[in-house]
């Protein structure tokens, strides 16, 4: 029931995603069913005009005839092949680009909530397998509509049989209407054989490449290790190849070996099988059709029809057998593709707009926890930063540093508590004006395999003063110059051979130049000098002041020495601020938290002085 | 030119031939079976017909109709088990064919030199050796798949021809030529292909790429907040649209192809009817005969276009084998017999103006460097982003050779020992990390199950600041790491991971420590740790600690101040202080805002 529901889903999205798919498979499968039987029927027809020795003209128009449909029917089907290859394609991108707009335009609360990233993971993980089950269905319906209609047309021609079958035509077994009892129910035997079998081997095939992609997973997760030549350093000094060896391809190369050896028996024995049965109907309807034949019940043209078409039933129960094991693969990948293009934002954005030249930012009696998590996150959070302020935010690892920023950026809201911009609730706030509040630089930033344009302009057309002057502040326009295409060079190599690589440095600081062109009222920067040498750490200090001159700014670093140009520091611990105010008078308070971190990095500085 | 490129074809086919037969021989044997059960199936269902309508125009008794039908069907029966018994068997081998293909090339970047890996050209020819050995359709698998239907296409062609030895020569002769046009044909389809594979290729690349993006999740958040979630799509949406005015061309083609393929093949059948009937008018064949050789010529077409196919197919194979076999035929510098390198108490370290220049720049990374340490000594590398500072530390573990110059460890140079035991000298922790997907004991000690030594391995953990979080784990040391492959695996901030690391080199236990940035993700408190902690850990040790944290020069005996591939500084803090000189600005500007008087600025 489940897999009729999620079938007649699918069809309706396929029809959505490309009109003409369903129409053209159709006609594609009832073009491939028939086709055989053109053969059939005019090399009978021409038997029978031989036979009956009749004119030249009469024969060549049957050939003519013959030669005509297929001719037809072969330029139908190539073209409906051809267009519907391409159809598949692009079906199949349409399927990924609807996860892909998901993924893209979801909350990011949701995208990033642990059960959605699984059942994410899920998709691609069937994806890798079947390519896409929206183009894999329209092969089903395919090869099942083409069998049916070859089927269907055998049985057809075949059915003045029937009549004879039963009907005694002389002594013995053979000429009995038990034989043709006997024959029918063998027939019919055979295709639920035909579909158990195909299913058993479609079962085992599944069972082994489940089995054998467990190994291969593994295999491969080495393999994208090592080829990430950066690891290849560890895996000389430790010496792990021995280890690796033996993990990665010990198990593959026994076990993976055998299990295919395996499989391939057990599917080699079924399909034989298939065959043996196939010949064994064979050889009943042959003699039936023989033995009414050395009767003369029938001439010549219709002998040949009906061995012909008994052939063609046989074809056909296989086509539509092969069927039925695929479903097995199809269905599961549907259902993650529907719940996930089904998963909606939950966020709610209001009409509001506030005045974006001057900021002031209030957080009453936050409270958050991630969805599945035992306990808050963040605690009873009260904060207002005001106008123009320079905030920064310390603490410990997992103290609740970066959650807090997420939720000021509002990527997720807060459970209790609320958070007031210009005095109005963060929730009320238009989509855009949320948008526009904001530009950050996070710990994990990403710069995508586009220009250095279009990574800070986000495709708008750059103001180039501006651009220039971002580049320049956050010190690294030097090194853009120096790019081949300067500002309109590609970055990294995904997409472009001529692509440059930048390093961790230089990414930090085309994430900052990013953050400046966006040019928001409220700058947060998340851990900005991590990577960078304490002379670009200090250029960047310094033009800190130059860049968020009337701006509200946000800063989070593990270096403390950054919170000496802030005016107001606030310190986290364990989920909850436990201290809020200027360098000194945090300090003043020797077992605070401030104190601690301060002085477990300051000491090393201070000796000296 | 032609004659290398076919002496390359016939070479990489030898090839997979001969491993073919060195990896799974008896799959040939599949292969001779199953070649003729292909030709015979269509042949003799084909022959049924015939069987039937000869036996009633003789008129034969019950029984020798009964014994002709049981032999054809035994003879299909026959055939059409040994065909897909045989397919199913050759699949299976195809597929061991390839994993050991897979397994070479794995083997091989682990044994290469770490210079060929690293390098962008030793990258790339990995990245192309990829499509020999990923997926179904890659050559490895494909191989047998297409000399089996290659060797069918053509024995079929040739059994056919054979069969209709009663039709006129000159009859033949037009088969024979409009195989050869349909053949060209087909050729210009697969040159519209790949023409246009060419052309959709790019598209693709970037249609992946973000399709990828979408599935990186932390890469949310910037795509939210500087709203390149609509642009992204899009970019895609246009990249599909572009796809398919392309197609629409390709069709375009392959439309005109196609049907003048169809009509080539009507009128060869045709023809070849015209001539049937003649001669069963002349009485030169049977009716029944008729019907057979009627089958046989509508069988012609599809082994043709099967023979170019196929032959298609097997160049792509040879192709993709050669740039396998260009990755995996890398020289090395091979592992020759040398001597162990020297044990001693303690190892001393010089540089003796050493240049390095990277193989595919055309700069020195490193001008000359000049330095000695003591064994036991504890430096403190520092110096400005890109100065040459994680290059040193390669040059010196023996991941790279100096252009020029040399490294003398305890007075004796790399290259005269065997590799092996010189990187036995060192314990080193890197910026960049990655774990195994096997248990933590695995990845600290890097032993096989039965080697490790638990007690060492506790000790390190603890070292290492770490062993609280490990025994808080459900399977303790046991638990798996690596998420994508082990589903109970556990995860580690990467603070964390930076302890497991370094707990991984205090098992390896070896004479000289390194620690690259070890520091970056730590707050300060967990800095502190480590720092208080490092004395302790590298007692008895040659130690260099590479780091942007200044701090870290203090309980460190001297620093290296490396400034544009040089040392520009060697000496103690205090020394170089009291220099005033290129450290002293660098320590001047990082303790600025740590000293009292710095206050709003």
């Amino acid at each position: 029931m489940k897999t009729v529901r999620y079938y007649l889903k699918a069809f309706r999205q396929t029809a959505r995603f490309e009109p003409l798919m369903l129409p053209c498979t159709l006609l594609a499968a009832i073009c491939r069913g028939v086709r055989p039987f053109i053969n059939v029927y005019f090399s009978a027809r021409i038997v029978a005009e031989l036979y009956a020795g009749d004119s030249s003209k009469v024969l060549f128009t049957s050939v003519g005839l013959c030669v005509g449909l297929n001719l037809v029917f072969q330029i139908l089907t190539d073209w409906l092949n051809l267009t519907l290859q391409v159809m598949r394609t692009r079906l199949s991108q349409k399927e990924r680009l609807t996860i892909e707009n998901k993924l893209f335009t979801l909350d990011y609360a949701k995208l990033e909530n642990s059960e959605f990233q699984e059942l994410v993971h899920l998709h691609s993980e069937s994806m890798d397998k079947i390519y896409s089950a929206f183009s894999q269905l329209a092969w089903m319906v395919n090869d099942f509509v083409s069998g049916l209609v070859t089927l269907i047309c055998a049985v057809a021609i075949l059915l003045p049989l029937f009549k004879l079958g039963f009907v005694r035509t002389g002594e013995g077994f053979v000429h009995s209407p038990w034989f043709f009892a006997v024959l029918v129910a063998a027939i019919a035997v055979s295709a639920v054989c035909t579909v158990l079998l195909t299913n058993y081997t479609s079962r085992v095939w599944f069972q082994s490449q489940y089995r054998y992609g467990k190994l291969d997973r593994l295999f491969h997760r080495y393999r994208d290790i090592l080829s990430n030549y950066n690891s290849g350093k560890e895996v000389r000094l430790y010496k792990e190849q021995a280890l690796i060896s033996r993990e990665a391809t010990q198990q593959l190369l026994t076990k993976g070996e055998t299990i295919l050896r395996e499989t391939s028996k057990q599917s080699a024995a079924a399909s034989a099988y298939m065959a043996v049965i196939g010949a064994a109907i064979g050889f009943g309807v042959y003699t039936f059709i023989g033995v009414k034949g050395l009767l003369g019940l029938f001439d010549m043209e219709a002998l040949i029809r009906y061995t012909g078409s008994f052939m063609q039933v046989i074809a056909g129960v296989t086509a539509i057998a092969g069927t039925f094991g695929r479903s097995a693969q199809i269905v599961p990948n549907l259902e993650y593709f529907f719940r996930i293009a089904n998963t909606e934002s939950s966020m709610t954005y209001g009409e509001k707009d506030v005045d974006l030249t001057a900021v002031e930012i209030e957080f009453k009696n936050v409270y958050f926890r991630y969805p599945s998590a035992k306990s808050d996150t963040l605690k009873n959070i009260s904060l207002k930063i005001h106008k123009g302020e320079r905030l920064a935010v310390v603490g410990r690892n997992g103290s609740g540093k970066t959650t807090f920023i997420k939720l000021l950026c509002r990527l997720y809201d807060a459970d209790r508590g609320e958070i007031l911009v210009n005095g109005v609730d963060i929730r009320d706030l238009s989509a855009d004006c949320c948008r526009k509040l904001f530009s950050v630089v996070f710990q994990d930033f990403k710069l995508f395999a586009m220009t250095t344009a279009d990574n800070l302009t986000a495709g708008e057309t750059p103001d180039a003063v501006r651009l220039k002057q971002c580049l320049a502040e956050a010190d690294i326009l030097e090194r853009v110059e120096r790019m081949e295409k300067k500002e309109n060079t590609v970055l990294y190599k995904d997409l472009s051979k001529d692509g440059v690589e930048v390093s961790g440095g230089e990414a930090q600081k085309l994430a900052l130049a990013r953050a400046l062109y966006k040019d928001a009222p409220v700058v947060v920067l998340d851990e900005p000098t991590a990577a960078l040498d304490p002379v670009a750490e200090h250029k960047i200090y310094q033009q800190f002041n130059a860049f968020v001159e009337g701006k509200t700014a946000i800063y989070i670093s593990h270096r403390l020495s950054s919170c000496r140009f802030c005016d107001t520091i606030a310190v986290f611990k364990k989920g909850e601020l436990v201290g809020v105010g200027t360098h000194d008078d945090l300090l003043a308070d020797a077992d605070s938290e401030y104190a601690n971190l301060w002085n477990a990095q300051a000491k090393y500085y201070l000796e000296e002085s | 030119m032609q004659r290398k490129r076919r002496s390359e074809l016939l070479d990489n086919i030898g090839y997979m031939l001969k491993n073919w037969y060195a990896w799974h021989r008896r799959s040939y044997l599949y292969i001779l079976a199953r070649i003729p059960a292909l030709i015979a199936v269509p042949m003799l269902s084909a022959f049924a017909p015939k069987v039937m309508m000869d036996s009633i125009t003789e008129g034969v008794s019950i029984q020798t109709l009964v014994l002709r039908v049981a032999l054809l069907c035994i003879g299909i029966a026959g055939a059409s088990w040994i065909a897909p018994f045989m397919e199913q068997k050759l699949l299976g081998s195809s597929q061991i064919l390839r994993m050991r293909y897979a397994v070479l090339s794995f083997r091989k970047t682990m044994s290469a030199d770490f210079v060929d890996v690293e390098s962008l050209a030793g990258r790339e020819r990995l990245e192309r050796s990829g499509t020999f050995v990923n997926g179904a359709y890659s050559g490895a698998q494909h191989f047998c798949d297409v000399v089996c239907s290659l060797s069918q296409a053509v024995f079929g062609i040739i059994t056919s021809v054979v069969l209709l030895y009663k039709l006129p020569v000159f009859m033949l002769v037009l088969i024979l030529v409009t195989c050869l046009l349909g053949f060209f044909l087909d050729q210009a389809t697969y040159r519209a292909d790949k023409r246009t594979r060419e052309k959709t290729n790019p598209l693709m690349l970037k249609f992946n790429y973000f399709y990828r993006t979408s599935h990186e999740f932390p890469a949310g958040k910037d795509i939210r907040l500087y709203s390149l979630g609509d642009w992204f799509l899009k970019i895609t949406a246009d990249v599909l649209k572009a796809y398919t005015k392309i197609m629409h061309r390709f069709l375009r083609v392959t439309y005109t192809t196609s049907a003048l393929q169809a009509l080539l093949y009507a009128l060869r059948d045709g023809v070849a009817y015209f001539f049937l009937i003649r001669a069963v008018q002349q009485g030169t064949i049977t009716v029944s005969d008729f019907i057979f050789y009627f089958s046989v010529v509508a069988g012609f077409s599809g082994y043709v276009s099967q023979l170019t196919y196929q032959y298609n197919q097997l160049l792509r194979c040879t192709l993709e084998c050669q740039k396998f076999r260009d990755y995996l035929e890398t020289p090395e510098k091979g592992a020759q017999e040398k001597p162990e390198f020297p044990a001693a108490e303690s190892y001393s370290v010089e540089f003796r103006d050493v240049h390095f220049r990277y193989r595919d720049s055309e700069n020195e990374t490193i001008k000359g460097m000049d330095f000695s340490v003591h064994g036991g000594e504890n430096i403190a590398i520092v110096g400005e982003n890109g100065a040459g500072k994680t290059t040193a530390i390669k040059l010196l573990c023996g991941l790279y050779t100096p252009t020029s110059g040399e490294i003398l460890i305890n007075g004796a140079r790399a290259d005269g020992y065997a590799q092996e035991s010189y990187f036995n000298l060192f314990s080193v922790v890197f910026q960049d990390y990655y774990f195994l997907p096997v248990s933590i004991a695995k990845n600290v000690t890097l032993q096989n199950e039965e080697d490790i030594d638990r007690d060492k391995l506790w000790k390190c953990l603890e070292k290492a600041g770490i062993r609280e979080k490990i025994e808080s784990l459900p399977d303790r040391e046991n638990t798996f790491m690596d998420k994508t492959v082990h589903k109970n695996a556990a995860d580690f901030s990467g603070g964390e991971k930076q302890k497991i690391l370094l707990a991984r080199a205090l098992y390896k236990g070896a004479p000289i420590l390194i620690l690259d940035e070890p520091t970056a993700a730590l707050d300060p408190i967990a800095e502190n740790d480590l720092y208080l902690q490092y004395n302790a850990l590298s007692s008895g040790k040659t130690s260099f600690f590479i780091s942007h944290r200044l701090s870290s020069t203090r309980f460190c005996d001297k620093i290296l101040f490396l400034s544009d591939g040089r040392i520009a500084e060697f000496g103690s803090h205090e020394e170089l202080m009291a220099k005033k000189g290129k450290y002293y600005q660098m320590y001047q500007l990082q303790s600025y805002y740590y000293r009292e008087e710095a206050g709003q600025v």
